[in-house]
């Protein structure tokens, strides 16, 4: 086995209402600037791995360039964080052929750093919050949180689902759907216990619920009224809302999320840029860009929807440090969401 | 001695392509993480798979999947091939565009048509049919096993037909002509003459598919995953792009590609075992021959009717459905009603994107490239293979058909660690890793084919030449590809269609400066945007249409002069 | 037995509409050996794939004793399997997937014959052409001798109404090729078979047939006996395409009787025989071994003063060119009777074995 190589961090992340770190802004002003003047003596494009529509990241990348017109951004796109931290681990024996940014999930982002492949920076002093920046080797620059999916056409009158509850609905037998991945089951763990958890997934498992590659697609079906009703993604059931489908969504109490945690490569090309780059997502502008572009925002700046929509919810989530907890809870929801409903005979 | 010394290179290339993504896969099955780079060795991965609780459970299904996709296929294939290359079906120049057709829709393009099409909850073929005959439960539902075959027989038809039709156009149809004057039916004359003539060609196309099955995803993943319909590439999938651990679980899916590497070389000895029982047979000859069709007299309309009752529902259904979902805000349920809100939106998005222009410049290129070296290597490989009688021919094939049975994960993982290794082959990142990747697998189709056509020449024909005193390089470029052109052009075509097409590869591939059209649909569809992805499909569509039109244009011309 | 009539077929080509078989009429008896022959793309094996039933005249008729099996007007076109016919191909066609004898049984088999019938009979055919001890092999170890007597042993196997073949012959050496040829004979003899045969080779079509029609660009030229096409040809395509020819440009100055009055360079010449030719124009026919050679002086009608140019002894005869008014002809005598070079001789044309035809 791998031994860990990367420092053991602390407790990482809590969650609850965002609260900023009380840096002075002078000094973070003074630190952005002079990393602005070294990006700009770098070779670029500064390549960042990110799994968002280019069409999407485009448009952060443009708002990122009307403040720092002189340093370039290249956005590649992988399939998904799997992919990237991959990607990470192959390119990391080559030098030069790194990625500069890596933006994935909290059990890739340790994996990453745990191979040592990711560099440490002071964040706080180019303006991050403790929240938003609980260790030196990663960031978080916005979440996605799980929501139930309707069909409003399909879906009408006491039949509206208010929460997690609703969702084991037996009148949902067969019509339901949900990620083939049990992330947001697993992040249950954390705010309900271990056997409530488990309780409520056995259920919606006998539902027999379609089990779909991506919550895109969970909407998209939901849309097209291959299903009523499903547990999904805000951001994901965004595209189809905004072309007029009848399509709904509930928010959770508590709200499970996925948090995007964004790193710079040890071995980045362009080091500066990067971490310029990146600490720019972490302000009220970028993050506002980014939510903008992939309605992915985050709840640790003020001003964001996001912010506005998980306010006064509890927020759970397994943060990177608890990575191996959280794997061995994900293969085993994995398991009874495949089984279905085959074990209740 | 001449043809030694050509397939000592021919031979190096192929060990390049074929060895060393095998070599990559052995070494990561054996590391903790599957990754080069990780410290120590284990068997752990062996053991996860092979005494896992979850490989074995899912062999049933794969097999089902397998089995019944490439009997269907095989089955409708070959009769396809057979009335358009063989008979006076009416019509066969457009049939012959009409099959290929579905050839440049990503297969989940496709899948999702037939969704659109079959589902019990929204298909359009479900509810005319409910209407139609007052029934009131669907009478489809394309979430099942039989749905995922069926969609995969339809996937594969083309590529069956395209391996198949040369070996049938070439046939000497005096074979044919010998047994009909003798009095026998059309049904014997196919059963007891065609169809074990070309059993070389038909088991090659079977064996080819069989391996297919085993490693594509596409339609499990679209109609067989969401009802827990788990076959074996399911697995593949999951540990590659969803493993629970946050990394990728090459170690394993390395370890599980070993079984499907051990399975094609069976199926490929098995096949190599066949072949030479039942001899190979030189169908084409020397003689002045000129192909006829064979007439079907009563049954000619029958058979026409049946062929575009086909395309009717397997063509151009499921592609008027691509065509309308493109049309359309949101993906829907296909009724009259949607008919007002159709709106081009998506067709503008797509033609607007600034990527556009990139990615149909590298498309072209990737397809052109990967199309002709693929088609030039079969010829050379085939010939070679079935040609001349130097010692490694038969590994020589064995190499040009192995990566068939790597998934096409691994043989990404192991391009990415070859060129991030051997950085003085700058093309990490680039177009020119897909054209490798590309040539890699889809050789094995490649040399099917021309294999398939290889054998049916006499060896007079070339002998004839060299004893006119043609050397080795004339002969093949005076004699043998003139005869072989017919199947050197269905390979062509078939791999442009595929390397413009591919999906998954170009996304494990994808780097700064390699953007296709295909991970331009990807951007629409993965970002919540079906219709759009859709708009793509139906583009693809078009461009191969005319391709395949223009080709047919020129068959047509070669088969007057 | 059977009819052809106004056979005409049309192919389309890239260079446009190419006549192949051009209003093509004849008649075969029962039991005849009927030939059709010509140079190669003449349209004899459209002709005779079109009896076969392999391929679709425009126009015409086919009967074969007596009943209609194509006729474009009336629509009846019988498919091949339903003619009864046994053929054997240029290309023999021997099925390589099979062994000799499935090959030759296969038409009793799927005449309704059970696979032990069909082997015995397949047996008989194959003792027939001398291949009973071949009957196990594959088809694919044999020579092309083999092959083509497999070919003809399957045609033969059952009785059948018409045999026709398409230059089963051309692809075997020339010794092989004139045994073949006698044995052929011999065997449509014993079957008392009606067969019509495709040939570019008109020495073969001379030895094997009853009649013969020659082929020109489509059309039937003429039909008659070999003897009638080599000594009384009525058309100088004929004339040249069987045996060998001298053919002297000449002016018809009467037609008496069967013959005719021909004046040319070599003086006036009679002959007992005129093919198609009216007064005018038209040339003299005379075959190299039908000159006779006689000493210088030698007077008489139909003859000529000449001088020996040069001499090929062939064995048993030799062949002269003679310079004769200017005229390079070709002379075959005996090889006993031969003149040295430079020998001035006359030349005698025998009126009898002199021919008038139309100028070419
Ligand atoms: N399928 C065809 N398409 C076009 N032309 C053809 C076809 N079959 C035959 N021909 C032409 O018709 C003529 C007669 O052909 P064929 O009957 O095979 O001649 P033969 O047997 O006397 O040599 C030839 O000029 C040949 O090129
Ligand atoms: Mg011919």
């Amino acid at each position: 086995m791998i031994r860990p190589t990367g420092p053991v961090p602390r407790r990482l992340f809590l969650a609850g209402a965002a609260a900023l770190a009380a840096a002075p802004a002078r000094a973070q002003n003074a630190a952005m600037e002079d990393l602005a003047r070294a990006a700009a003596r770098e070779s670029g494009p500064c390549v960042w791995y990110e799994s968002s529509p280019q069409e999407q990241t485009d448009r952060v990348i443009a708002a990122f360039n009307r403040r720092y017109p002189n340093v370039r951004v290249q956005h590649v796109r992988l399939v998904g964080g799997v992919d990237i931290a991959a990607r990470m681990v192959q390119e990391a024996r080559t030098p030069g052929q790194s990625a500069d940014i890596a933006s994935v999930s909290a059990d890739q982002i340790w994996n990453l750093n745990r191979r040592n492949l990711l560099a440490q920076v002071e964040w706080q002093r180019l303006g991050a919050s403790a929240q938003q920046a609980p260790v030196p080797f990663t960031v978080n620059i916005a979440a996605a949180a799980y929501v139930i999916v309707y069909n409003t056409a399909m879906v009408t009158g006491d039949a509206v689902p208010r929460g997690w509850d609703d969702l084991l609905n037996p009148r949902w037998q067969g019509r339901t759907g949900t990620w083939l991945i049990s992330h947001p089951f697993a992040q249950l763990t954390k705010a309900w216990d271990e056997a409530r958890a488990t309780a409520f997934t056995e259920r919606y498992a006998r539902l027999n619920p379609m089990l779909f590659r991506s919550t895109f697609t969970l909407a998209q079906q939901i849309a097209a009224g291959e299903l009523p009703i499903g547990l999904g993604l805000w951001h994901a059931s965004q595209p189809v809302i905004a072309r007029g489908a009848p399509v709904a969504l509930v928010p959770l109490e508590p709200t499970v999320t996925t948090s995007i945690w964004t790193a710079v490569a040890r071995n980045a090309p362009n080091p500066n840029s990067a971490r310029l780059f990146v600490a720019w997502l972490l302000t009220p502008e970028g993050a506002r860009a980014y939510e903008d572009a992939t309605q992915r925002g985050s709840a640790l700046v003020q001003g964001t929807r996001t912010a506005e929509m998980l306010a006064g919810k509890t927020v759970v989530e397994y943060g990177p440090e608890e990575t191996e907890v959280f794997s061995r809870n994900l293969a085993r929801f994995n398991e009874v969401l495949k089984a279905g409903g085959r074990e209740a005979g | 001695m001449m043809r030694r010394l050509a397939l000592l290179p021919l031979g190096l290339l192929l060990a390049y392509l074929a060895v060393v993504p095998l070599i990559l896969l052995g070494l990561a099955s054996l590391k903790p993480e599957g990754f080069l780079d990780d410290e120590g060795w284990t068997f752990d991965n062996w053991r996860a798979v092979y005494l896992g609780p979850q490989l074995w459970p899912m062999l049933g299904n794969t097999l089902v999947f397998a089995l019944g996709s490439t009997a269907a296929a095989l089955l409708l294939g070959t009769l396809l091939a057979w009335l358009v290359e063989r008979t006076d079906l009416p019509g066969r120049g457009l049939v012959r565009v009409m099959i290929i057709l579905p050839l440049a829709t990503p297969p989940l393009l496709l899948a999702i048509a037939w969704v659109l099409l079959l589902s019990p909850r929204t298909g359009f073929f479900n509810f005319a049919l409910m209407g139609a005959l007052g029934l009131d439960r669907a009478p489809f539902d394309i979430f099942s096993m039989g749905g995922m075959v069926f969609v995969e027989t339809m996937v594969l038809l083309p590529s069956v037909y395209l391996m198949l039709a040369p070996a049938f156009r070439n046939m000497d149809p005096n074979l044919e002509h010998a047994a009909f004057v003798s009095g026998a039916s059309v049904w014997t004359v196919v059963t007891r003459i065609v169809l074990p003539l070309l059993r070389p060609a038909i088991l090659a196309a079977a064996v080819f598919m069989l391996i297919v099955c085993l490693v594509v995803f596409d339609v499990p993943g679209t109609i067989g995953m969401p009802v827990r319909i788990f076959v074996v590439s399911s697995l593949v999938y999951i540990w590659a792009a969803e493993s629970p651990t946050g990394l990728p679980l090459y170690g394993r899916i390395a370890a599980l590609a070993v079984l499907f590497v051990v399975v094609l070389l069976a199926l490929a000895l098995v096949y190599q075992l066949l072949s030479l029982q039942g001899q190979r047979f030189a169908t084409i000859s020397g003689k002045g021959y000129r192909p006829r069709p064979m007439p079907l007299g009563r049954w000619r309309w029958a058979a026409f009717a049946g062929v575009w009752t086909y395309f009717f529902l397997a063509t151009i259904a499921p592609l008027a459905v691509l065509l309308v979902t493109s049309l359309l805000p949101f993906q829907t349920r296909i009724t009259w009603e949607v008919l007002d809100r159709l709106t081009l939106d998506h067709h503008l998005a797509f033609l607007g994107n600034p990527r556009l222009l990139t990615a149909v410049r590298n498309t072209a290129i990737i397809a052109l490239v990967s199309a002709s070296l693929v088609a030039l290597l079969s010829l050379l490989v085939s010939w070679a293979v079935v040609r001349s009688r130097a010692p490694g021919r038969r590994i020589i094939d064995l190499l040009a058909f192995l990566p068939l049975g790597i998934p096409g994960v691994m043989i990404g993982v192991g391009l990415i660690t070859v060129y991030l290794t051997f950085t003085w082959i700058p093309i990490y990142g680039t177009i020119w890793i897909l054209v490798v990747a590309y040539v890699t697998t889809f050789l094995a189709y490649g040399t099917r084919t021309t294999n398939g056509v290889l054998v049916q020449l006499h060896r007079d024909i070339e002998e004839a030449a060299s004893v006119a005193g043609a050397g080795y390089w004339t002969v093949l470029r005076r004699i043998v590809l003139p005869l072989a052109l017919p199947a050197v052009i269905a390979v062509w075509v078939w791999v442009f269609a595929h390397a413009a097409r591919e999906l998954s590869t170009a996304l494990m591939l994808h780097g700064r400066h390699n953007t296709v059209i295909s991970t331009l649909m990807w951007n629409f569809w993965s970002g919540g945007d079906g219709p759009r992805a859709a708009a793509v499909g139906v583009w693809l569509m078009l461009a191969l249409f005319l391709l395949v039109g223009l080709w047919q244009l020129l068959v047509r011309r070669q088969e007057r002069a | 037995m059977l009819e052809a009539a106004s056979l005409t077929k049309t192919y389309v080509t890239a260079q446009g509409p190419w006549r192949a078989v051009d209003d093509v009429s004849f008649r075969i008896e029962a039991g005849e050996f009927f030939t059709l022959l010509g140079p190669s793309g003449c349209g004899k094996t459209t002709t005779l794939r079109s009896i076969a039933g392999l391929e679709t005249p425009d126009e015409g008729r086919i009967a074969i004793g007596g009943q209609a099996v194509f006729d474009a007007r009336a629509g009846v076109n019988l498919p091949a399997n339903r003619r009864d016919l046994g053929m054997v191909f240029q290309s023999y066609a021997v099925w390589p997937h099979m062994s000799v004898l499935r090959n030759v049984a296969f038409p009793l088999e799927v005449h309704g014959a059970s696979r032990r019938e069909a082997a015995e009979g397949a047996r008989r055919a194959l003792d027939l052409v001398g291949l009973g001890h071949l009957a196990e092999r594959s088809a694919t170890l044999l020579s092309g001798g083999q092959q083509q007597r497999v070919a003809l042993a399957r045609a033969i196997v059952r009785p059948v109404r018409l045999l026709l073949f398409d230059e089963p012959l051309s692809n075997l050496d020339a010794e092989l090729r004139i045994q073949m040829r006698v044995e052929l004979r011999d065997l449509q003899r014993r079957l008392s078979a009606t067969s019509v045969y495709v040939t570019h080779d008109q020495e073969e079509a001379m030895a094997l047939s009853d009649r013969i029609a020659v082929m020109r660009a489509g059309r039937i030229v003429e039909v008659g006996t070999p003897d009638q096409l080599y000594l009384r040809p009525r058309h100088p395509f004929t004339a040249r395409f069987i045996g060998q020819a001298e053919l002297v440009p000449a002016d018809l100055l009467r037609r008496d009787g069967g013959g005719a009055l021909l004046r040319t360079r070599l003086g006036d010449i009679a002959c007992e025989w005129a093919g198609d030719v009216a007064p005018g124009p038209a040339s003299l026919l005379v075959r190299p071994e039908h000159i006779e050679l006689h000493p210088p002086g030698t007077d008489g009608p139909n003859t000529a003063h000449g001088r020996v140019l040069s001499v090929a002894f062939l064995g048993k005869l030799a062949d002269h060119e003679v310079d004769v008014a200017g005229l390079r002809m070709r002379v075959q005598t005996m090889s006993t009777a031969r003149r040295a070079p430079g020998t001035e001789v006359t030349l005698r044309f025998p009126p009898e074995r002199c021919v008038a035809l139309a100028p070419e």
